[in-house]
């Protein structure tokens, strides 16, 4: 466990050897095998890896927002020390959005087209705030809208999502996540689907809500970008499993996972800069269970990785591996 | 062979291998081959000519002699229930082949060469589509006359603006994909493009609407007889239910029920396998 | 918005023009081409020799197609539909006459049909794969491959002849005196329970089948997902954010069934003996009234494209993503 993060007292989200699965036709495919990952107060967790690594399967998981085909086979997902996992879905509804809340790609398409958004934050405001009179909603909704950066709120209220652009809207996405001020955002890729001087002003967005409300985000990606600008501590995903976690720096600095290694090689960071960092995708394959899921891809692969899967390990420097390499 | 055709072929590699992947289509082509069978075997299975009158004196209860019973006029309806299959089926293969053969050729000429061909030729599909087509069948056999052939005819007519719709929309897709420009790449010429590569792939979902095509056929002609505006030459299940429209009153529920059955069964089984091709051939439409 | 909506109506109604005027020239057409004298067929079934000699003068049936189709043309825009003999009066009267009887029925039966409908659709999108969904479905489809005839002539035999529960046919009890208006009115619903069951028995499966198939679409979109990440609850998010989606294809369905209800209601109407534009058309028919039927085909034709044009023009106003300007 990395001890820098000790300080903030104990995890706010704790998920713990969750395994979700999809079935497809007769098939059931592992698409989250197993993976651990702790959230701390006020900070940014990255969750990094390719399209096929789980990672979007985790974040949904997380407040059961799976879709019918899929299921949870094992795992717990600890929530100021209630089991998400357990809950019904009444008392889930109660902490999604208002103490979770999510923030997806393609902001627009993630807007109901025939509702004006100005309707779509003050519902969702007194879905949370029952006492709320509608006045007071729109209040709270044309102070939100100020406070993620948009222009004339007033005049945005009676907007339908198809008349703003995509950074507004995604502006408009956030501001509803955070109208209830929720102990965490999970935000799933959030600028890939906007132009790249709109990504920074997402980004820096927040970055500043972050602190502002002591926030913490969980933020999933495949951009390294994204990770070395907004994230204080990352999990590396490949195939469903956790392949290595690390804080961000000594992350790119002294990556010690052959597939961590591939990931930065493959990009040219300039830290606190944005750039698109979009990993070469090689032939998949269905996961077999024998043995490190990286191997086919590894450089260094040996013999003992065909045969049995390596654990996650500590490191002396507060860094985790999954790797035959580190013991 | 067509690449995408191919990879279709490969799942499906025989119209047998197509019908098992789904039970409800094959239950519904099972259902539907009974009647093909009943309509091929007609002579063999009805016990009477079909519009011999006078068999017995009036409405008879099904009995021994006459499995489904008789008509006000002596008619065995079993007889004509068994024959009115065949009417039935004629009707729904002859107007879809009509409809098919010119939906093909006005979809793919609309879809490939789009511009002024596309714009006159929709713009008479939107026309068609607006006029009422029941109505205007009244008005063409009342006008023409109310012969089998000029039924048929109509019918195949009047329905193919819908088909055509689907073609065209289909072809418009498959003309930017990549084997057809590969093709094209290669020097293959518009007809060789459009008769090797696009029809074959622009077929598979026009078939499920071909199939409801049929179905509408057959309750149209059934309409048309049960009006009295049939061919009264031809045995239909439409006009032995407007028999029963007199019958049920003097207690005749067997003029009714028999035709019912059947004309029901064949349209079910029709949109089963509409339903289920449907669901196989177009995997994004499958809900 | 409100200019962009009166421009857009505007364009909207000139372009069916094109399609009304083919409309007339088919309509002119058929019976100009057909085998007879079409001043006869004008005329219609028991004209006398002098009244078919003034059809042809008055129509200029000698004269070449094209004066014969302005001439046409002038007649019916002045309302001059012909004259039918069967009913002594001229077509448009009659029309008019039965055009509200029909619309009763038809409006009644898409109406009830919608709503249950509807209700089933999404019942059964809800319930996904579910008992509950694949009977709704088995039901649906068992409706839709049922003709008219077959529905009407059991409910009939069902509800009328045995159970003796409604009326067999008519709009009004032969014979009967009336007091007052609220008797009148009575007497009429009675009278139209079972023709209207009859169509939206018939209605009611297509509008299951795309309301369930539009729904699903609709629950597994990306803003149904966000709204439930946002706590929404689940009827909000079912009756709120997926249905006023799900139902715009709805909508267009049961408009352009609006139009093309005068051809559908043929059959039912003539099993009810129900008094509208429907059932006109078979008196029509076995009277050999050409000029009434073409009348009637004009009008449903008409009503086709006037109902297709509104259809379009609400659901350019209910979905906001259409741009007007």
């Amino acid at each position: 466990m990395n001890d820098s993060r000790r300080e903030n007292g104990d995890p706010v989200l704790s998920i713990r050897d969750l395994v979700v699965s999809y079935r497809v036709g007769r098939r059931r495919i592992v698409a989250v095998d197993g993976v651990s990952i702790d959230v701390y107060r006020n900070e940014c967790v990255a969750i990094v890896g390719e399209s096929g690594s789980g990672k979007s399967t985790l974040s949904l998981a997380i407040m059961r927002l799976l879709p019918p085909s899929a299921a949870i086979e094992r795992g717990v997902v600890l929530f100021k020390g209630r089991n998400l996992l357990e809950l019904s879905e009444k008392e889930l509804q109660k902490i999604r959005g208002r103490e979770i809340s999510m923030v997806f790609q393609d902001p627009t398409s993630y807007l109901n087209p025939v509702y004006k958004i100005g309707d779509q934050l003050v519902e969702t405001i007194l879905t949370h705030n029952s006492d709320m009179s509608g006045n007071e909603a729109r209040a709270r909704a044309i102070e939100l809208l100020k406070s993620v950066g948009i222009p004339s709120p007033e005049r945005a209220l009676t907007y339908y999502p198809h008349q703003l652009s995509g950074g507004m809207n995604q502006r408009v996405s956030i501001a509803l996540a955070l109208a209830t001020n929720p102990s965490i955002l999970i935000a799933d890729e959030p600028t890939s689907a906007l132009d790249l001087t709109i990504q920074a002003q997402i980004l820096r967005l927040l970055k500043d809500l972050m602190r502002r409300l002591s926030l913490s985000i969980i933020l999933i990606t495949h951009d390294l970008g994204l990770v070395a600008y907004l994230a204080d501590r990352v999990y590396v995903m490949y195939s469903g499993k956790v392949m290595e976690e690390d804080a961000v720096g000594s992350m790119f600095s002294n990556p010690k996972h052959p597939y961590t290694q591939l990931l930065l090689n493959s990009v040219r960071i300039i830290y606190g800069l944005d750039t698109s960092a979009r990993v070469e995708r090689t032939e998949g394959h269905l996961t077999d269970t024998k043995g490190c899921r990286f191997r086919h891809r590894c450089p260094y692969a040996l013999s003992r990785c065909e045969s049995q899967e390596p654990p996650l390990v500590p490191l002396n420097s507060g860094k985790v591996v999954r790797c035959w390499l580190y013991g | 062979m067509p690449v995408e055709l191919y990879a279709l072929s490969s799942n499906f590699k025989t119209v047998l291998g197509v019908l098992r992947s789904d039970k409800n289509l094959l239950a519904g082509a099972l259902m539907l081959l009974v009647f093909v069978l009943v309509a091929v075997f007609a002579n063999l299975i009805a016990t009477y000519h079909p519009l011999q009158t006078g068999l017995t004196r009036g409405l008879h209860p099904p009995s021994r002699g006459f499995l489904m019973g008789t008509d006000q006029i002596g008619r065995d309806v079993f007889s004509w229930v068994i024959y009115g299959t065949r009417t039935a089926l004629v009707v729904g293969v002859t107007a879809t082949a009509i409809s098919f053969v010119i939906a093909l050729a006005v979809g793919l000429v609309s879809g490939y060469f789009g511009g002024k061909a596309d714009l006159v030729l929709m713009r008479i599909v939107d026309i068609l589509l607006s006029i009422p087509q029941f109505i205007f069948m009244i008005v063409m056999v009342m006008l023409y006359g109310s012969t089998f052939t000029n039924i048929v005819l109509i019918i195949g007519l009047l329905s193919w603006p819908t088909l055509a719709r689907i073609v065209r929309a289909e072809v418009l897709s498959l003309r930017e994909r990549e084997f057809v420009l590969a093709a094209r790449a290669l020097g293959a010429s518009s007809r060789d493009l459009i008769l090797k590569e696009i029809l074959p792939n622009a077929l598979p979902p026009v078939i499920p609407a071909a199939a409801l095509t049929a179905s509408n056929a057959i309750l149209a002609e059934a309409a048309l007889s049960f009006l009295g505006l049939g061919d009264p030459r031809v045995p239909s299940w439409g006009t032995m239910l407007w028999i029963a429209r007199q019958a049920i009153f003097a207690g005749g529920w067997w003029t009714l029920v028999f035709p019912s059955i059947f004309i029901v069964l064949v349209i079910l089984s029709i949109n089963i396998i509409a339903d289920g091709l449907n669901n196989v051939l177009n995997p994004r439409e499958r809900t | 918005m409100g200019s962009g909506l009166a421009a857009y109506v505007t364009k909207r109604a000139l372009s069916a023009i094109p399609t009304l005027v083919v409309i007339l020239i088919l309509s002119f057409l058929l019976v100009r081409l057909a085998p007879g004298d079409p001043a006869a067929l004008i005329a219609g079934e028991g004209a006398t020799p002098e009244y078919i000699e003034n059809i042809r003068k008055e129509y200029g049936l000698d004269k070449p197609l094209h004066e014969q189709f302005l001439i046409y043309l002038s007649h019916i825009v002045r309302g001059d539909w012909g004259y039918s003999l069967s009913y002594s009066r001229p077509v448009m009267d009659v029309l008019i006459e039965r055009i509200p009887t029909t619309l009763l029925l038809v409006g009644t039966g898409i109406l009830v049909a919608l709503l249950l409908g509807v209700v089933l659709g999404v019942l059964a999108a809800v319930k996904r794969n579910t008992a509950i969904d694949r009977c709704i479905s088995a039901v649906a489809l068992m409706l839709y491959s049922l003709p008219a005839f077959v529905v009407a002539q059991f409910l009939i035999y069902v509800f009328a002849l045995k159970a003796r529960m409604f009326p067999i046919s008519g709009i009004v009890s032969i014979g009967a005196t009336h007091a007052g208006t609220l008797d009148y009115i009575k007497d009429v619903l009675w009278h139209l329970v079972l023709p209207a069951t009859t169509l939206s028995l018939l209605l009611m499966a297509v509008y299951m089948r795309v309301t369930r198939a539009s729904m699903i679409e609709s629950l597994v979109s990306n803003y149904i997902i966000a709204a439930r990440a946002r706590g929404l609850r689940s009827s909000s998010i079912i009756f709120r954010h997926a249905l006023k989606n799900a139902l715009l294809p709805v909508v267009t369905i049961a408009g352009i069934q609006f139009g093309t209800m005068i051809g559908g209601v043929v059959i039912t109407e003539t099993i009810f003996s129900w008094p509208g534009v429907g059932r006109l058309t078979i008196e029509a028919v076995q009277s050999r009234d050409y000029p009434l039927l073409m009348g009637i085909f004009l009008l449903s034709a008409i009503s086709v494209v006037i109902a297709n044009l509104i259809t379009d023009i609400i659901y350019t106003i209910i979905d906001p993503r259409v741009k007007l300007r």
